[in-house]
């Protein structure tokens, strides 16, 4: 059943990022309009298999690393309609959706049977950790998606010869501020994360800081958040630099998190 | 009846011979009311600065076209002789087309403007204000209107700022989001600065400072802006809080270095900066535009961003010259159907009277019959009509949805010699 439901899930959003790119191609509202309805009933259906989940007290989506990066979808989706929903972005869409279908993607088949984790593992501690850490990953992606945005729209400006994504993308300004404010919301669910996560690890191992697969990449993140965070607060880092610096931030993570699980 | 279109535009008459033709509002009105040849059912007259025409519903295509013509000549006193040459004259499926492009801006000069729309729907409530329009005419320029709203929501044929300091508050909005509580200074006091702050005031910016080498023309502008002026030697220091600058000096060097505008991002914690150089020679040193968040357009770049702008357009236009078509077909299949009703009814009218007629004579010729007797010949009668127009019946209703409904309803009054 499990199987069934995460291809179907899975399908609506590789449906849906093909969709965005259509229409970035058409600039249909219809298309538009479709990719939103695909992205909505995938998303609604992740939710409730997850409240089901938890319902029961097992926690089969999270038991390993990689079925960690299903619900990460489900971040990035939830952070992606929060995002539309308050700035209406329309070109978002195709840059952050294909990305929370890699992650479905590459999450992979969940187990079939919900395996029940022993008890001490089961702990309250350990769920609050990973969702509020992946919800910090989800803005991380969201501020690298802006960031990407931000260079392109910068490049055509620059440019003087503003083309197709001068018309598509939204103005310098706006990028920055979604880059900023989501700077705001990632940090504490990222910090949140840490702090619960060696919580955790004391109660489960007796030791505040045990190396476990999910350590660096998230101890990573949060150093690049905080740099970030820095970097507007005292050095002026507006746009431009802010943009390249979410950029490189993400694509460390990202490369430190295949070359931790690999 | 067809639908005919007579007039020029600016494509194929030079404006000395438009402004002799057009129709100020008080003569609209009386052209109106005083054209009114017998073979002329419904009549439109639109004109603009850049077009003249007159749109009618018609039984004689040539005659009306001709008394149209005549008509111009004689309400401008102008000899035909110099307009006939630029005149085009359409009819029916064209002069539909030709309509629906007007509305939808197809065939301005500056593709898709606004403001022909409402030229168009003026025309119309004028002409139905004096009782012209009718039954076609209401479905025709409603229908006109309808497509040319779909087309701008639809199409980006107006999305695109054709003109170069509409090209500039649209790069400035793809800097700032909203120019909103922006502070824009300018530097010179020319004509064309005047112009482009005008349209970023009109945008919501509130703070504008100019400066100027001879204060007193600073002051001037400044008043008529309700801007501050400033000392020319203090624009340097003022960078720091500007986000937008306009400059048109007639300066011989770059009087902007990078270094000048370098410090005053350090100033303003590296905020973003839009410099607008409509100067020439230019104002802005060219090494401005290599520094983070700073962007300079000089008057060519600006030039260039309207030229592809143009071509945006001009893609877009392809998707509206579809709709256009198929809007166009849509029609021609309401006149069909509404064609194709009265010629089966005539028809029926027709035979049912020939079918009297003879069915009397008959009577006639036999003499006394019994009732039952009556009711065979009636239904005979009655079997024969039937089963001959059966066909042409279907022929026609079923023509109707296909766009050929026109011709069959001529085949058939032809046929059947309805219209005598």
């Amino acid at each position: 059943m499990y199987n069934v439901l995460f291809h179907v899930i899975l399908f609506a959003y590789l449906l849906a990022s093909l969709l965005f790119w259509l229409y970035m191609g058409l600039r249909q509202r219809w298309i538009f309009y479709l990719a939103h309805a695909l992205l909505g009933g995938g998303f609604g259906l992740q939710t409730l298999i997850l409240g089901y989940n938890l319902s029961i007290r097992t926690f089969p989506l999270w038991g390993e690393v990689a079925t960690s990066l299903g619900l990460l979808s489900w971040a990035i989706i939830a952070i992606y309609l929060t995002a539309v929903w308050r700035y209406r972005i329309e070109a978002l869409g195709s840059f952050i959706v294909p990305l929370a279908f890699l992650a479905a993607a590459s999450a992979g088949v969940p187990v079939t049977t919900p395996v029940r984790l022993p008890l001490a593992v089961q702990h309250v501690w350990l769920g609050l950790h990973i969702v509020l850490a992946l919800l910090g990953y989800a803005a991380l992606t969201l501020m690298f998606c802006a960031g990407v945005m931000y260079l392109i729209q910068e490049r055509q400006l620059k440019s003087k010869r503003p083309g197709a994504w001068y018309h598509y993308l939204p103005s310098l300004t706006l990028l920055d501020e979604l880059n900023a404010k989501a700077l705001l919301l990632g940090f504490p669910f990222l910090t949140q994360g840490i702090v619960t996560g060696s919580v955790w690890a004391k109660y489960t191992y007796g030791s505040y800081l045990h190396w476990n697969l999910t350590s660096l990449p998230l101890l990573l993140a949060w150093f690049i958040y905080a740099l970030l965070l820095g970097g507007r607060r005292s050095l002026g880092w507006q746009g431009s630099k802010a943009a390249r610096a979410t950029v490189g931030g993400f694509i460390v993570v990202l490369a430190s998190y295949f070359v931790h699980t690999l | 009846m067809a639908i005919v279109v007579v007039g020029l535009n600016h494509t194929t008459a030079p404006v000395a011979v438009r402004e002799r033709l057009a129709f100020s509002d008080a003569t609209l009105a009386e052209a109106l009311a005083h054209f009114r040849p017998p073979e002329v059912q419904e009549l439109v007259i639109l004109s603009t600065c850049n077009r003249v025409e007159m749109y009618l519903q018609t039984s004689d295509v040539d005659v009306s076209m001709a008394s149209a013509v005549g008509f111009m000549a004689a309400c401008h006193a102008v000899p035909p002789t110099q307009f006939t040459p630029h005149l085009y004259q359409l009819s029916d499926l064209e002069a539909v087309r030709h309509l629906f492009r007007v509305a939808a801006s197809l065939d301005s000069l500056v593709l898709g403007e606004p403001q022909i729309l409402g030229q168009v729907k003026a025309a119309y409530l004028a002409a139905q204000a004096a009782g012209r329009t009718g039954l076609i005419f209401s479905q025709l320029f409603e229908r006109a209107l309808r497509v040319a709203k779909t087309i701008r929501t639809e199409t980006g044929i107006s999305d695109h700022a054709v003109s170069v300091s509409y090209a500039a508050v649209e790069l400035a909005k793809k800097i700032f989001e909203s120019l909103q509580q922006r502070t824009v200074m300018v530097l010179g006091a020319g004509d064309t600065a005047e112009l482009a702050a005008r349209h970023l005031v009109s945008q919501g910016v509130t703070r504008v400072f100019i400066a100027n080498r001879t204060s007193e023309r600073a002051v001037l502008l400044a008043q008529a802006l309700q801007a501050k002026a400033i000392p020319w030697e203090a624009f340097p220091e003022h960078l720091a809080y500007t986000d937008i600058v306009i400059s048109s000096t007639s300066a011989p060097h770059p009087i902007i270095q990078p270094a000048m505008v370098r410090e005053a991002l350090r100033a303003r914690r590296s905020r973003p900066m839009f410099f607008i150089d409509i100067a020439v020679p230019r104002d802005v040193d060219p090494a401005v535009n290599t520094l983070e968040n700073v962007f300079l357009y000089d008057i060519d770049d600006l030039h260039n961003v309207v030229q592809e702008n143009r071509r945006e357009r001009q893609r877009e236009a392809l998707e509206a010259e579809a709709l256009v078509w198929q809007e166009v077909q849509q029609f021609q299949q309401w006149l069909a159907v509404r064609d194709a009703v009265p010629t089966i009814v005539a028809m029926r009218q027709h035979a049912e009277a020939i079918r009297l007629q003879e069915l009397e004579k008959a009577l006639h010729k036999l003499g006394p019959l019994d009732e039952r007797q009556r009711r065979v010949l009636e239904a005979l009668t009655c079997g024969i009509v039937n089963k001959l127009l059966h066909a042409p019946t279907v022929y026609l209703k079923r023509a109707s949805p296909e766009g050929q409904g026109r011709d069959a309803v001529h085949v058939v009054r032809h046929l059947f010699n309805l219209d005598e």
